[in-house]
């Protein structure tokens, strides 16, 4: 089958992106697979375009738009094509087109376009904004799926009611954790199997493994409040403390860098903790660590730590909404702490750092969780998910056979 | 597994499956960076292999490896060759902190690339004083660690010695030495009344002059993999009244990895 994921922005960095283009590389063995972004601005895409994918961009954005601009090569649109963009801007609300600058009227008219002329068979959509367009306007031909990297409760409350109007018009829905699923279930009744739980799939690389030797802790993810990195500075204090050759690794690299300076030094912890900004690499730098520290306040997923089972790195964590009591089983791939709990994170770091047998059978467990993970078993999961929605299109897709263009 | 003991003996475990049968053996070839004195694709041979079962030992001690990274490929009869591949994150912090506890020129260390080939990496280096903890106390900097790459130490005192960068303010204080590990409480009163309006950054690099160990020791942090700590660390800052007005001072990295004291007047530019 053709299947095309409808992205943003392709050509830019970010979780999103990089998940899907994985995918993409995964389910390109058997299918044949095109990414379509809504904006592009810049020539080439910051990740490299898996083998075997297509890449099509829609409308050009930011200062290429604007050359574009300047050198009369921006298409005029007409009435019809004026029309669809101020639908659009109904359609997706603005809460949605606020956070996300990708839906310029160039790109959705181009959307629009695409999807009366694309000879694919299932068009996915990666975000609410573009799984609503998918819902209002996708041809009957097309099996339209909307894939969700967001929980349901992370959404603006006008996103999310969007999301209750016209979801149902899709044919089909991902989501990447139980919980989400539940919270979608509250918001549209049983949806039986219109909706499936779907993670994300590890890279197929071959990845190196933790020794267990070395005395670090390993955290990533974006500086970022939700992250909460202080807080891991607190409770990395208990083992700093005891084990002063142990050293707490951050990767990533964003907006709250000075507070957590200013925090490092506060907790006194300048010899003990390395802010390594960012890697191309991950895995290869998880696997120097013994340990992965989580501290969020919310985890959509938790890809870091799926990652870091995969070096045979077992994951301390808050046991924060979503991902992590999905991943971890607490006594075995890892420890699921109290939310919120700073002293019994601490605690749990130390009881690991101090304890290397248990370490070593938890690095054991995280590696026989991270096959649940693997490319392979995700992709089927993947192609039998869609095939089935192309044979049943029931639930949703009902909506748009009877009122097939919304207006 | 694979790792390089402190006398640069190479060690190497294989795996059960995918390992080359029969007779084989190990060469180095120069990765294409553009190194100067050996073409890319320059090949070592490594002579001293020896092999009993799945552990392989190499000894790399007298091999000419210029500066640069290198492949571990492994050889047979036939002229054929390919890359080793490793899981080993390449990285043993116990390992090198060992391997400064003898005199070299050259450290070669083992690293694996994104791909999962094992590279090994020759540089040139000089003894230094490998520092392990920064501790701001008060008015003095108290800092302790351990020698790289020299002699073992006869005495057990040592100097260490802050020069003002670009101008020629000296200061020392004394240090105490423990078999190879150092410390020393730098006070920092004095740095404040050296400092030089002039020069907005008042930069302090510090030495520690070892008896019988030949020149000076430059601090710095080397001996683990994490490259670049002037971004990468931070350490607090104190105010001291100085010469024409109070003057912050706080330890940092500098590119180099080496350890500095940055004195600025307070209220100016940083």
């Amino acid at each position: 089958m053709k299947i095309a994921f409808v992205i943003a922005n392709a050509y830019g960095m970010g979780g999103t992106v990089r998940t899907v283009y994985n995918l993409a590389e995964g389910l390109a063995a058997r299918n044949e697979v095109e990414v379509v972004s809504l904006a592009r601005h810049k020539e080439e895409p910051f990740f490299e375009v898996p083998p075997g994918v297509g890449l099509r961009p829609l409308a050009d954005a930011g200062a290429r738009a604007e050359q574009a601009a300047a050198e009369g090569r921006a298409p005029e649109p007409d009435a019809r094509e004026r029309r669809w963009a101020r639908r659009a801007e109904r359609i997706v609300p603005e809460a949605e087109r606020r956070r996300n600058k990708s839906f310029t009227a160039p790109a959705v008219i181009a959307l629009r376009r695409y999807l009366e002329s694309t000879d694919a068979d299932v068009v996915v959509g990666t975000r609410p904004g573009i799984n609503l367009l998918l819902a209002a306007w996708a041809p009957r031909r097309l099996t339209a799926i909307g894939q969700e990297h967001v929980n349901l409760g992370e959404h603006k409350p006008e996103v999310r009611d969007a999301i209750g109007r016209l979801y149902p018009r899709l044919d089909g829905t991902t989501v990447l954790t139980d919980a989400d699923r539940r919270a979608y279930r509250e918001l549209l009744g049983d949806s039986g199997d219109w909706q499936a739980v779907l993670p994300n799939p590890l890279p197929q690389r071959e990845v190196p493994r933790s020794t267990q030797d070395n005395p670090i802790i390993a955290a990533a993810g974006r500086l970022s409040p939700i992250k909460q990195y202080p807080k891991l500075l607190e409770a990395f204090s208990a083992v700093a403390e005891k084990h002063p050759e142990w050293r707490l690794r951050i990767y990533g690299s964003g907006k709250e860098e000075e507070r957590l300076r200013a925090a490092i030094v506060e907790h006194g912890l300048s010899n003990q903790v390395h802010l390594m900004g960012r890697t191309k690499d991950i895995t290869g730098e998880l696997a120097k660590a013994s340990l992965l520290a989580v501290s969020s306040r919310v985890e959509g997923f938790g890809m870091t730590i799926i990652e870091g089972f995969s070096v045979g790195v077992p994951a301390v964590s808050f046991d924060c909404p979503h991902g992590p009591r999905e991943i971890i089983d607490d006594g075995g791939n890892g420890l699921l702490v109290p939310d919120q709990d700073v002293d019994a994170l601490g605690a749990a770091l130390l009881r690991l750092v101090e304890d290397r047998p248990l370490r070593e059978r938890m690095a054991a467990e995280a590696l026989r969780s991270a096959a649940d993970y693997g490319m392979d078993g995700i992709v089927r999961r993947w192609e039998g998910f869609l095939a089935a929605r192309r044979a049943d299109r029931g639930w949703g897709s009902r909506f748009r056979r009877h009122f097939p263009l919304l207006r | 597994m694979n790792r390089i003991d402190a006398a640069d003996v190479l060690e190497l475990r294989i795996a059960d499956a995918g390992e080359p049968g029969g007779d084989f053996g190990l060469a180095l070839r120069r990765r294409g960076d553009g190194g100067a004195d050996q073409p890319p694709d320059a090949r070592i041979p490594i002579t001293e292999v020896r092999r009993s079962g799945r552990r392989i030992t190499a000894g790399l001690s007298g091999l000419p490896i210029a500066d640069g990274a290198w492949e571990v490929l492994w050889t047979d009869r036939e002229g054929r060759s390919g890359a080793v591949a490793t899981t080993d994150p390449g990285l043993h912090l116990a390992d090198r902190f060992a391997y400064l506890e003898r005199p070299r020129r050259r450290v070669l260390r083992l690293l694996r690339d994104e791909r999962g080939r094992l590279l090994l990496r020759s540089s040139s280096a000089s003894p230094y004083a490998e520092v392990a903890r920064v501790r701001l106390d008060g008015d003095r900097v108290l800092l302790s660690g351990v020698l790289a790459y020299t002699p073992d130490p006869q005495d057990a005192s040592a100097l260490l010695i802050a020069r003002q960068r670009g101008l020629d303010g000296e200061l020392s204080a004394p240090a105490e030495l423990d078999g190879r590990g150092f410390r020393c409480a730098v006070p920092l009163a004095p740095l404040a009344a050296a400092h030089r309006p002039e020069r907005p950054h008042n930069e302090w690099d510090l030495w520690l002059r070892v008896p019988g160990t030949g020149a000076e020791l430059r601090l710095g942090s080397r001996a683990d993999d994490v490259v670049g700590k002037k971004r990468k660390t931070v350490f607090p800052e104190t105010g001291l009244d100085g010469g024409p007005g109070r003057v912050l001072v706080r330890p940092y990295y500098t590119v180099h990895d080496d350890l500095s004291l940055l004195a600025v007047e307070a209220g100016g530019d940083r």
